[in-house]
């Protein structure tokens, strides 16, 4: 099996590695663009890239129409993420109580490049895992309330994953993860939260903290290859992609990557973060730091399954075989995921008990205590 | 249909409004749902104006014009018998009974809309109907502040449009002469409206 991907890059890919790209573009590649630019939601960064290129003009009309108001879709976003820091500083900081805002609302507030265009959904922060109860408490007062009602929901999220059941505020319609740690509790690995904190940054001038820059890398690469799910999740790996190339214009960013990711037990996410964002994205990355996370290297066949799954999975299928290759390989890679949240024993519980539930849907129990 | 109209257009600002034009000057009236816009559209139509949409307006970024989205009108309970007497010569599809919206029909836009659907207008008018038989029916002007919090309101996607879309209604406003529109009898209003037309004649 190849080490590189066997599928041709679509335009899309083209475009986000070299925007240049799409100077020569038929009418069919912009078609074929624009469906898989709003398939994985990278219409606003595709924008962002052609125009910070200076190829904006180039884009056919109904082309530009799209990508453009892809990037005042997921500028409307970045804006109302800020928002909702400045909300969360009002909510916590009278109480001496400090977060460290992750993904989006981090990129945003931080001004990063990869904030540009992307579309966010929810706003995720991180406390320390002895102020959740009252960070919670504090976020209940403020308007914030509890999507989950089932108490299984409830009970599931505190003892096994890295952040509290999922608040949506009851006016604004946000949506807030409210994590202490970067991943779940019952994940095989086990970064030192503390270390994540103390080397956190403050980026403006509410006195919001960020991750660094190796552990911003770090916890995207994390999210992508242990956490999350891996199939159409191009946008995350596309994340990955835009903050190595802004950081790693920085000195000192490349020498202390490997590093921390070792002193985090992260180097097999960074590996593959920094494998498939080459593959696919064309991500510059020296060629010193890419033999250092060979230590992250995992063995032979494992990692001939992954390049033979992520990139298929990654980028969404058109053609009928394509997508029967992205549906195996999403099949594969999602059984890889949950195997990597939680060992054996309290998945096939977890699993029965959402099974059982799925075939005896029953009234919330939370609701029917209540007065 | 609508949600991708709205979603995904966000070089205009989007109004949820009827739109008809006439002497290259449109007719902008945004209302909720059940205010009679679409009604008040057709009797226009009727009387001469051309049909943008009775749905949309597309007001563009580039040039501040009105763009037309011509489709058919869509006319629920009372409105189907009433415009079928008042404008007999519109062809109307059959009527659907008992849908969420109540009885619905919809009107082809005749065919000059369909063929200029590719020309924008000129905003000149920005009118809040509300059928309403309670209050004295008639044009009672309203203060640009006034309309421009009101047609804020009818936004799909101001607040997505963030500071350009307040600059872009703040222009859209101050090109329009602007009215409240309370009214309760079809042909007065169209009449009413119509006079608007007329006196921007006379006065040029």
């Amino acid at each position: 099996m190849s080490a590189t991907p066997t599928i041709g890059p679509t335009p899309l890919l083209r475009v986000l590695r070299a925007p240049a790209e799409a100077q020569d573009f038929s009418q069919g590649e912009w078609e074929d663009l624009v469906w898989h630019a709003r398939k994985t939601r990278l219409g606003g960064r595709t924008w962002r890239m052609l125009e910070a290129a200076g190829f904006a003009d180039r884009v056919p009309e109904p082309v530009r129409r799209q990508l453009a108001s892809a990037f005042i879709e997921a500028e409307s976003h970045r804006r109302r993420l800020l928002w909702e820091v400045d909300r969360l500083h009002r909510a916590l900081d009278a109480d001496g109580q400090c977060f460290v805002a992750l993904k989006g609302a981090a990129y945003a507030a931080a001004q990063l490049e990869v904030a540009q265009g992307r579309p966010a959904a929810d706003i995720d922060i991180m406390v320390p895992r002895e102020s959740i109860a009252k960070v919670e408490a504090l976020l209940l007062g403020e308007g914030w309330k509890h999507i989950l009602e089932e108490e299984y929901d409830q009970r599931y999220y505190r003892r096994w994953m890295h952040e509290i059941p999922p608040l949506v505020h009851a006016l604004r319609g946000s949506e807030l993860d409210l994590h202490h740690t970067i991943l779940p509790l019952s994940s095989r690995l086990h970064p030192d939260a503390q270390s994540l904190y103390r080397r956190a940054v403050t980026v403006d001038r509410l006195g919001t903290k960020v991750f660094a820059p190796a552990d911003m890398v770090l916890h995207a690469a994390v999210h992508l290859f242990h956490d999350g799910e891996i199939r159409g999740a191009l946008r995350d790996l596309v994340d990955i992609d835009v903050l190595l190339r802004e950081f790693g214009a920085r000195p000192g960013f490349w020498p202390a990557l490997v590093p921390r990711a070792k002193e985090l037990g992260l180097v097999r996410p960074l590996f593959y973060a920094l494998r498939y964002a080459g593959h696919l994205l064309e991500t510059p990355v020296p060629s010193a730091v890419v033999a250092e996370a060979e230590a992250g290297r995992p063995a032979a066949t494992i990692l001939a399954v992954m390049d033979w799954a992520v990139t298929r999975a990654i980028v969404p299928a058109l053609s009928p075989r394509e997508k029967f290759g992205a549906r195996l390989a999403g099949i594969l890679l999602y059984l890889r995921s949950h195997y990597l949240r939680m060992s054996v024993a309290p998945l096939s519980r977890h699993l029965m008990r959402k099974s059982i539930r799925r075939l005896w849907p029953r009234p919330s129990r939370m609701r029917d205590a209540e007065p | 249909m609508n949600w991708c109209v709205y979603d995904h257009v966000h070089e205009f600002l989007v109004l949820h409004a009827a739109v008809v034009e006439k002497g290259g000057r449109a007719l902008v009236m945004p209302a909720a749902t059940g205010s009679g816009k679409s009604t008040l559209s057709a009797a226009l139509v009727h009387r001469g104006w051309r049909l943008l949409s009775d749905e949309f307006a597309l007001i563009s970024k580039e040039d501040g014009l009105v763009y037309p989205i011509p489709r058919p009108i869509g006319l629920k309970q009372a409105s189907i018998p009433l415009i079928r007497r008042y404008a007999p010569e519109l062809r109307m599809g059959p009527s659907f009974v008992d849908t969420r919206k109540g009885t619905v029909a919809h009107l082809r836009p005749p065919p000059d809309s369909v063929e200029r659907m590719a020309e924008p207008a000129r905003p000149a008018w920005l009118v809040f109907p509300a059928f309403d038989t309670r209050v004295a029916s008639g044009l009672a002007p309203l203060s640009k502040a006034s309309a421009f919090i009101a047609a804020s309101d009818s936004s799909f996607n101001y607040g997505t449009l963030g500071e350009a879309g307040f600059d872009q209604l703040a222009r859209f406003v101050d090109q329009c002469e602007t009215y409240d529109f309370p009214f309760d009898d079809l042909n007065t209003a169209a009449e009413a409206l119509d006079r608007l037309a007329d006196d921007r004649r006379n006065a040029a």
